[in-house]
């Protein structure tokens, strides 16, 4: 399964992920942004890939869970 | 009521820092009535509350003073502003730009190559200003060569002179109202004097479109190839997708190395802290994106009338989010006036230099590359690098940095 993880270290606080793919991001009250679905599926893995190639510091992934 | 602040001031613009300071403490919202009433808003907190609120406060009539309406990128918002960045995205994602370094270094290092031996000059015209010419003319597909010599030009089109600038946008509101979006878009692509040879460049590339041949990687192909709601972008269209990346990407990143290198030399102690630690390189970028933020700041307008920290904004009025201002505030950051090249890079690279938001510069990621790679090579292979006389301001106001930066270093020895 695919989890999708925003690394803090990174961000830039562009505010494009929100922006872009408002279904599947959003901004807290200081612009981090933030992940709303943690595991997307079907349509929301375009959505998120689309985010992840637009992000300009590249703090966003997809990244393999086992399933344990 | 007289204005708060007169930002078009050389005195200004040669130490912004007080005035900064002095605007933060004293006018949060200050208010400008040269050549129009406009306004300046310098905390970061409110900086960054108009930069994420592009609803109320919008882009489409233009990054400048000026009110302009027509243009790509910077001048609109959604839904247009979306399909103009995906568009340039495609040749210009963050991962390529970054892929771009080994290039970049070669290229740095073959034009020290070329002055290395003189010993001294104007580090401006040596470095800062032809690395980021060279490196866009890749990226746009355009020739290195050429766009050398388009240089003056291509900063008049950034910081024209502010009533200049209002004559172009009266035209052009005039003709967004008579004939739509489009044709304003025309008349601001084709006031830029590199149109001839734009459009001779775009010809050609059509051409290898329409008989499949095989297309360079670059923006320009990405342009040409695009589609927008099942037609093929026209040629003004492209010119000012062209134009606005060939200015943005070029002068800006021409201050942010011009600006690091200066401070490193006004404070010697920084400079040997970054020669003896190159884990520094990336945070010495980022501190100086923050200290000499390359655009003091944009603007931003207001979608109806409005209140903003008590203050009556008529709709159409103009705010400039002082990004170099917000970079500068203390409650964000510690001891902000000091220049130190140690600081967290984790909240450093939070800075406003880039903007932030929707509108958050594409190029970043390409901007830090040169800036970095410059650094690297300028510190390795000019040994003893010293001022010999005083820099020039630039004059554009909205650009901070210098415009000649007079140094000399201890030459290589002849072998």
């Amino acid at each position: 399964m695919q989890k999708l993880v925003i690394e803090r270290r990174l961000c830039l606080k562009s505010g494009q992920c929100s922006y872009l793919q408002p279904d599947v991001f959003k901004r807290d009250d200081e612009n981090w942004p933030v992940v709303t679905i943690e595991h997307p599926e079907g349509e929301q893995i375009e959505q998120a890939t689309d985010a992840i190639e637009m992000c300009p510091a590249q703090a966003i992934s997809l990244v393999e869970e086992d399933g344990s | 009521m007289a204005s708060d602040f007169d930002f078009f001031d050389p005195e200004f613009q040669a130490d912004v820092h007080p005035h900064f300071a002095r605007m933060r403490e004293e006018c949060p919202m200050a208010h400008a009535e040269e050549p129009f009433d406009w306004y300046a808003v310098t905390r970061e907190k409110d900086v960054r509350a108009l930069l994420h609120d592009w609803k109320q406060w919008t882009s489409e009539l233009g990054p400048g003073l000026a009110r302009s309406g027509g243009g790509v990128l910077v001048s609109v918002d959604p839904p247009e502003h979306t399909f103009d960045r995906r568009l340039v995205n495609r040749a210009f994602t963050p991962a390529s730009l970054l892929a771009m370094e080994p290039q970049i270094t070669e290229l740095i290092d073959e034009i020290i190559d070329g002055f290395v031996a003189k010993g001294e000059g104007d580090f401006m015209q040596l470095l800062a200003v032809p690395v980021p010419l060279i490196v866009i003319a890749w990226l746009l597909g355009l020739d290195p060569d050429l766009v050398q010599q388009m240089r003056p030009r291509a900063d008049s089109v950034i910081a024209p002179n502010a009533l200049e600038q209002e004559e172009m946008a009266r035209q052009m509101a005039a003709e967004v109202e008579s004939e739509g979006r489009d044709a304003a878009r025309s008349t601001a692509s084709r006031s830029m004097s590199e149109v001839q040879y734009f459009l001779g460049t775009i010809a050609e590339r059509r051409a290898m479109h329409a008989a499949g041949e095989e297309m360079p990687q670059d923006t320009l192909t990405a342009l040409v190839a695009a589609e927008l709601n099942g037609r093929t972008l026209t040629d003004d269209e492209i010119i000012g997708f062209m134009g606005f990346l060939f200015i943005a990407g070029s002068a800006t990143t021409t201050q942010l190395i011009g600006n690091m290198i200066y401070r490193l030399l006004q404070n010697p102690d920084q400079m040997d802290l970054v020669k003896n630690n190159p884990d520094l390189y990336d945070t010495c970028v980022e501190e100086s994106l923050r200290y000499d933020a390359p655009v003091n700041g944009l603007f931003r307008t207001a979608v109806e009338d409005t209140e903003f920290l008590g203050v009556q904004v008529p709709k159409d009025t103009k705010v400039l989010c002082m990004f170099g201002s917000a970079n500068l505030d203390p409650e964000m950051w510690d001891e902000p006036e000091k220049f130190d090249v140690t600081r967290d890079y984790e909240d450093l690279k939070l800075h406003y230099a880039f903007g932030q938001g929707i509108h958050y510069c594409m190029g970043a990621p390409l901007a830090r590359v040169e800036a970095k790679v410059a650094l690297k090579l300028v510190l390795e292979r000019m040994p003893n690098l010293r001022l010999t006389g005083e820099p020039e301001e630039i004059s554009a106001p909205v650009l901070h940095g210098v415009e000649t930066l007079p140094v000399a270093w201890d030459p290589p020895l002849k072998s």
